[in-house]
């Protein structure tokens, strides 16, 4: 019973945990990463061009959800929205949380398209949507490509405070495992090596891409 | 160099002592005498110790006041044992067991089920509490959801859990989907009150206990039911749980806790206020060693 580390414990533990990350950690993570992408840009489209009173009340509420936990947010919508799922709640508090940090990764990327570009788009006289889907939104897109990953991998490992929804992904899983066979330290530990199994490569993925970006501007 | 030399033998001071750490750790508690000296060390002092995780009606503790029918039921068999006081401790429920082979307490007072993972790490003594189960539902029940088949059989319930409860492995063996995980009964009860689920599954004691002391909250319990899984009837007992070292003070326990429970009249004398009826009497034909292999009686 003392010893610290059972091997037979750790096998025992380890298709729970990888059930528990493919079936709701990596799914939640890939959903939550779609939709917090292109809400992000919708945003910093939103307030760069939108008329001034829609472009403050967006900033408004980019900022209230900036400044407040997410676990606030998850419990928030847990109790306000009692027809819909768990899961389907973590992926949608998820995918808005970090939309509000990508819509700033996307301002930084759409200001650091020259203003040559901006000027040449009125010289041709082209449309508001042709500005954005053939010259800015494409340009913009490269220098940023790099921080949306790292957002994303940040979500990745915010993924264990779905346990405080009632879903039971990875860590809940491996909590659930430990208090039912008394071995916490193996599962937590697996948790955590999946976890940089799953986030390191990425991350390294990530710089190649930011340097492959960077030598093709 | 130097330095190098300097930090792996630090870091050999430090993985010793972590060592050593490890082996106090286990001879505390395999001491060859501890099962007869523990009974008879609780005996001279009086004093027993044991720990509940506050499972309402079985044990908690109200201010300063233990209360729960396992409670009522270990200061009448500690007292036949000799021993006159019952100091209880209230701790989380999964620090029950860890706890009590770490020696912080001497027995664990919460109706725990005896389960074959449970019984390698610790002692169960004979069976106290039958368990049933049930469910909670909206008042009126308007799904008409009677156990779990039923929830299997009715499309859009959704069923709420325990995390890490026996109604968990249920569910999944029922194939039952979209099952929400609490983390506590009170959880439970809020998510069928405020709509977010429209079942409960536990402990028909459990649930009953919480159904009548809170007549403001909007739910009501089904009737008690005994969940079959593949033909086989669950049958779940809960029992004091004690260190596999102690096994004196385990023997004198089950003594004095067949006088109980081979008596009607005393047991619900015991326990009936908390809502037990004699269906939670367990029957005499059932061990604490079949309930350990995993065979249901």
């Amino acid at each position: 019973m003392n010893v610290v580390w059972e091997w037979d414990k750790a096998f025992e533990v380890l298709p729970v945990l990888l059930s528990g990350f493919f079936q709701v950690t990596l799914l939640v993570t890939v959903l939550s990463t779609v939709i917090a992408a292109v809400l992000g840009l919708v945003i910093a489209i939103v307030r760069r061009s939108a008329p001034r009173p829609i472009g403050r009340v967006v900033g408004f509420v980019v900022d209230f959800i900036r400044m407040t936990p997410i676990v606030v947010q998850l419990l928030f919508a847990y109790y306000a929205f009692l027809n819909v799922s768990p899961i389907v709640i973590g992926i949608a508090v998820f995918g808005i949380h970090y939309s509000t940090y990508m819509a700033e990764v996307y301002r930084a990327g759409i200001d650091s398209v020259p203003e040559s570009q901006w000027e040449a788009t009125t010289a041709l006289s082209m449309s508001r949507y042709r500005i954005w889907t053939a010259v800015v939104v494409p340009q913009a897109l490269r220098a940023t490509a790099p921080a949306l990953g790292n957002y994303a991998i940040s979500m990745f490992k915010d993924t264990p405070f779905l346990l405080t929804i009632g879903v039971v992904e990875m860590v809940q899983a491996g909590l659930i495992f430990g208090g039912n066979n008394f071995k916490y330290l193996e599962a937590i530990t697996i948790a955590g090596v999946i976890f940089l199994l799953a986030s390191y490569p990425t991350s390294l993925l990530i710089g190649r891409l930011e340097k492959r970006l960077a030598f093709s501007n | 160099m130097s330095t190098q030399k300097f930090s792996s033998a630090r870091l050999a001071i430090a993985a010793s002592s972590v060592l050593a750490l490890g082996l106090v750790g286990c001879s505390a508690t395999d001491d060859g005498d501890a099962g007869a000296s523990t009974l008879s060390a609780l005996q001279e002092a009086g004093t027993i110790t044991v720990a509940v995780a506050d499972e309402r009606p079985y044990s908690w503790v109200d201010g300063d006041e233990a209360m729960g029918a396992t409670i009522a039921m270990h200061e009448e068999i500690f007292s036949n044992m000799g021993i006159d006081n019952v100091d209880v401790i209230q701790v989380d429920w999964n620090s029950l067991i860890p706890g009590l082979n770490a020696g912080r307490f001497d027995a664990i007072s919460a109706g725990m089920s005896i389960l074959p993972e449970r019984c390698e790490a610790a002692a169960f003594s004979s069976p106290e509490i039958m368990y049933t189960t049930a469910l909670m539902v909206p008042e009126g029940n308007p799904q008409g959801i009677t156990d779990l088949d039923s929830v299997a059989a009715t499309d859009g319930v959704r069923l709420a859990v325990l995390a890490g409860g026996i109604e968990a492995g249920y569910a999944d063996s029922l194939g039952i989907t979209g099952v929400q995980s609490v983390p506590d009964a009170q959880t439970g009860m809020d998510t069928v009150a405020n709509g977010r689920a429209d079942a409960f599954a536990m402990t028909a004691i459990s649930l009953n206990y919480m159904a009548d002391n809170n007549p403001s909250v909007p739910v009501e319990t089904t009737g008690a039911f005994v969940q079959s899984i593949d033909g086989v009837d669950q049958v779940g007992a809960g029992a004091t749980v004690f260190r596999q070292a102690d096994t004196a003070l385990l023997a004198a326990y089950n003594d004095a806790l067949a006088d109980i429970t081979t008596d009607v009249d005393a047991y619900l004398g015991l326990v009936g206020e908390y809502g037990f009826t004699a269906e939670n009497l367990p029957p005499a034909d059932l061990t604490t060693a079949q309930l350990c292999a995993g065979t249901d009686g």
